[in-house]
């Protein structure tokens, strides 16, 4: 299941997460790397609707009864594999032209870059298994979704400017780790998640 | 195999299905006609669990089923109105996806696959889905629906842009799958193809049950069309109307 998943979101949405990244590496020349934040704040209807644009129609998962969490997790890992993969071809090919490299910089980006994207899959998970997709009135759901992910995503980003204070490489990876576990022990629990909330869409 | 009793389903304030109830056994072909809008994907999303529904109760495959209930799902096979798939893979990976969902061994969803690939002449190549036409469509997304040996089939329109050969054999396919104890419930507006083969026919109409006859008291209520070319179908269009 989670060969085909991967194949089939390769297939559909590489090249759309690589215009995603490139916007991030060009914004990133430009200002710094701080400003992140306000690309995944532009992005967050990717994450937090993922499902509902999934190239694999959810009534099949549901219909024969597959395994949700699986799912997730698939598509999880396609997402922060691939925006990971353009990231770093666009930090090469900035490299091969400019040719300037500040180590510590680049390690400092890869680390904000990785915690926001983690950050926001989280959230997404959060809020497209939550109550919130249960609300008719889809002006609520859409209002709710990106107030909480917004919030989330700024008090992740104060958190981590906090941390770039200390300015130490060891503590910036501790984040990342505790990232990942919460990931990971959220996609545990989801095997409790036999179906996802919104496709119970009595409006049709 | 399959029971329904009193079923409501409401969609705000228009009700579109009303006091429903339906026992269909194993072994048991039973079709539900009705013309279009009478709440017939609606029953079929119900059934598959895609739709809350108000009152009423649901048995299939001896489970009670809700929106959170899925164990039967590993014994069902539903076909839906709209076709499903994958239009990004070719039929063959698409087939082995869908036996990865069903958790079925490598080794028996390999000769399955290559069992309905042949069955319903599908092509082996590695040509992409969305090229093909809606009648290659709703054969793959058919033969998914077979994939797992499921015992109960609920299928929404199996013959709709079908050609005559293919009908004419899922028709037959149908009917061994009966014989083999699978019980199948189908809704169509298409009363050619279901005639020889159902053994029971409900008719739907506003959301409620017209009737539900056998072969057999179909053909003596349309007695009184006997002048008519096919008096079942007179039978059938004018209780419709």
């Amino acid at each position: 299941m989670l060969k085909y998943i991967c194949i089939i979101n390769l297939k559909s949405f590489v090249f759309l997460n690589f215009i995603a990244v490139a916007f991030i590496i060009f914004f990133m020349n430009i200002y710094k790397f701080e400003y992140f934040i306000l690309i995944f704040i532009l992005y967050q209807i990717l994450f937090f609707r993922q499902y509902h644009y999934s190239i694999i129609d959810i009534r099949l998962l549901y219909i024969t009864n597959a395994d949700i969490s699986k799912f997730l997790f698939a598509n999880n890992l396609f997402i922060f594999l691939s925006f990971n993969f353009w990231f770093f071809v666009g930090k090469f090919v900035l490299f091969i032209f400019f040719g300037y490299c500040c180590f510590i910089e680049i390690i400092n980006g890869i680390l904000m870059f990785n915690s926001l994207l983690l950050g926001s899959i989280f959230i997404g998970n959060i809020i497209s298994s939550s109550d919130i997709v249960t609300y008719k009135n889809i002006f609520v759901q859409y209002l709710l979704s990106i107030l909480f992910f917004n919030l989330f995503l700024t008090f992740l980003f104060v958190f981590l400017k906090l941390i770039y204070l200390f300015n130490n490489l060891f503590f910036k990876l501790f984040i990342i780790f505790i990232e990942f576990t919460a990931i990971y022990l959220f996609n545990i629990s989801t095997k409790k998640i036999k179906y996802f909330k919104y496709i119970l869409d009595d409006k049709n | 195999m399959i029971k329904i009793e009193g079923l409501y389903k409401e969609y705000g304030n228009k009700k579109v299905l009303s006091n429903l109830n339906l026992d269909v056994k194993s072994g048991e072909i039973q079709a539900v006609l009705g013309i279009n809008g009478t709440g017939k994907s609606t029953l079929v999303n119900i059934l598959a669990g895609l739709l809350n529904y108000q009152k009423g109760n649901i048995i299939i495959a001896e489970e009670k089923i809700s929106v959170n209930k899925y164990k039967y799902k590993e014994k069902t096979g539903f076909l839906l109105e709209n076709p499903i798939y994958v239009d990004s893979l070719s039929v063959v990976e698409y087939l082995k996806f869908v036996s990865t969902l069903y958790n079925l061994p490598i080794l028996t969803a390999k000769n399955k696959i290559e069992e309905l690939i042949e069955f319903f002449d599908l092509p082996k190549s590695n040509q992409k889905i969305r090229v093909y036409s809606k009648g290659m469509k709703k054969k793959v997304s058919l033969a998914a629906t077979l994939l797992h040996n499921p015992k109960v089939l609920i299928l929404d329109e199996p013959f709709a842009n079908l050609d005559f050969i293919a009908t004419q054999k899922l028709v037959k396919y149908f009917d061994n799958l009966a014989k083999n104890k699978c019980t199948l419930l189908i809704v169509s507006h298409q009363f050619d193809a279901l005639s020889n083969v159902c053994n029971k026919f409900a008719l739907l109409k506003n959301g409620k049950m017209e009737f539900n006859l056998n072969s057999e008291e179909l053909s003596n209520l349309s007695k009184r069309y006997e002048n008519s070319k096919d008096p079942v179908r007179t039978y059938l269009e004018n209780q419709i109307l």
